[in-house]
């Protein structure tokens, strides 16, 4: 277990990375990095739910952890797949006491130099997105000081996490919204004015914007921004100009 | 605040509460999806509020709004005043990204004195208008209305932002913009007495050969001089009983006319 001075700096550390300019998966990166450093383990990966709860590797402190991760996923079996189904840890001091409970994937983590496992979900309220997992060379426990302080961890880069994805939301579809929105006002407005301009109803106009946009093979709002630049601007519409 | 309301669990029962209130409500039935649960946030407020009535306004950065939904006709005229004022709490409460409470708007003239002129006139007393935003992102504006004057409690203001929140989730999750872009037909069909009002801006344009900006101002002021809302402007446009030679009658600033 790390001493405390260096724990607050890791918690500090994680919390500076969600200020500005986050980015998801160099921040599970490093929360895979704080991971092994917090409990000594020889590596550890961290796996995320996609809106359909498939579970998808998302980042490891090395390769040999990217590699138990992706195999569990694969196989739909191993400690980490469980935590995340059940929404408690699972921890494994010896992966050698019952090689039964995951065949496939306690043979791949032993060919690998694994010993240990402990799977710790990331959740919020009732919600499960995914699982920290941490992986030991050796046989050994977790004491519940470290446990905490995992747990603390993942719980941590779970906020973050949920955060991000709420603010990536709802940042496309103000996006989205706001064309959706602008493009309306501009049309119709070129609408009226065509219509005016011409002297033809406000369907007759819009249909002679579509015909136009068609044939010049531009937008439908990039022609209504020309058609409102000023008053003369619906002339482009007249026929045979 | 009492302390169960500022407390996690306080927050996660007002959360239920808020959900469950608005499960209870009922939408108008030609209403469907996104609107008619928008609609239900707005009648779950008003009644548990002791409201007039509630409106959601959607608005993008760029100024373009509209009103999304209403607890009913009455509401969103109200909510539509503001576009005809061009000012009111809504668009503060967008600017800012914070609720503005306005608990006696007879002494809101100083600040917004069209919105608050024409909203009294309609019986409103008080406004409060809570942000949909979801981190620094803003997608919208709650506005609450009421037809006696005084502060939302403590327990009100929790219950305004929680509704504000549900608003917020129904948009989010709601499929508000399709895949191409198009908004969603309930919200498009919503804002269609806008589309009204754009389509005789553009006609003003033409009919007095000004710039865009300068046609909705002058419909503006011809609302209020004619003491009339923005969009019985805009039907007299497109049906053609208002051209550029009835115009100037009652359409500009007292200083400008020739």
């Amino acid at each position: 277990m790390i001493g405390i001075e260096r724990l607050a700096d890791v918690f500090v550390g994680v919390a500076d990375t969600l200020v500005a300019d986050f980015d998801v998966i160099e921040f599970l990166h490093t929360v895979a990095g704080h991971a092994t450093e917090m409990t000594g383990a020889a590596a550890a990966g961290l796996m995320l739910s996609d809106l359909d709860g498939g579970l998808h590797y998302m980042g490891a402190s090395d390769e040999s952890a990217r590699l138990l991760e992706l195999f569990q996923i694969q196989h739909e079996q191993g400690p980490c797949l469980d935590c995340y189904r059940s929404g408690r840890p699972v921890t494994v001091a010896d992966l050698t006491t019952d090689p039964s409970r995951w065949p496939a994937f306690t043979e791949r983590a032993l060919a690998s130099g694994v010993r240990s496992v402990h799977a710790f979900p990331m959740r919020l309220r009732d919600q499960v997105i995914g699982g920290l997992n941490v992986f030991g060379a050796e046989p050994r426990p977790l004491d519940p000081e470290e446990a905490r302080v995992v747990q603390a961890l993942a719980d941590l880069a779970t906020i973050a996490i949920i955060q991000e994805r709420l603010i990536r939301q709802a940042e496309l579809l103000t996006e989205q919204l706001q064309f959706a929105l602008n493009s309306r006002v501009v049309i119709e407005q070129a609408k009226g004015a065509v219509a005016r301009s011409l002297g033809v109803s406000v369907e007759e106009a819009f249909d002679l914007m579509r015909g136009h946009a068609r044939r010049e093979r531009i937008g439908l709002t990039d022609l209504a921004l020309r058609v409102v630049e000023s008053p003369e601007g619906p002339q482009l519409l007249r026929p045979g100009s | 605040m009492n302390s169960s309301e500022s407390s996690p669990a306080g927050a996660e029962e007002r959360r239920r509460h808020v959900l469950a209130l608005v499960a209870d409500a009922s939408a108008d039935d030609d209403l469907q999806g996104l609107t008619a649960a928008l609609q239900r946030v707005c009648r779950a407020a008003t009644t548990a509020l002791g409201l007039c009535g509630a409106a959601v306004h959607v608005m993008a950065e760029s100024g373009a709004d509209g009103v999304a939904a209403c607890s009913d006709a009455e509401a969103r005229a109200v909510a539509e005043l503001q576009f005809t004022a061009n000012e009111g709490p809504a668009w503060m409460a967008s600017r800012t990204r914070r609720p503005v409470l306005v608990p006696l708007l007879d002494a809101a003239h100083d600040r917004w004195p069209g919105f608050a002129s024409l909203a009294l006139v309609r019986g409103v007393r008080a406004v409060f208008s809570f942000p949909l935003q979801q981190g620094a992102v803003s997608l919208g504006v709650l506005d609450l209305y009421a037809d006696r004057a005084g502060p939302l409690d403590a327990d009100g203001l929790a219950f305004g932002a929680g509704f504000a929140r549900a608003a917020t989730d129904l948009l989010l999750d709601g499929d508000a913009v399709g895949r191409a872009g198009d908004l969603d037909a309930g919200l498009s069909a919503s804002l269609a007495d806008r589309a009204r009002i754009h389509q005789a801006q553009g006609m003003v344009m033409v009919d007095l050969r000004v710039t865009l900006a300068e046609a909705l101002s002058r419909m503006r002021a011809r609302a209020f001089a004619s003491d009339t809302t923005l969009l019985a402007v805009a039907d007299e446009v497109i049906a053609g009983t208002l051209t550029a030679d009835t115009w100037t009658s009652g359409d500009t600033p007292e200083g400008s006319r020739p």
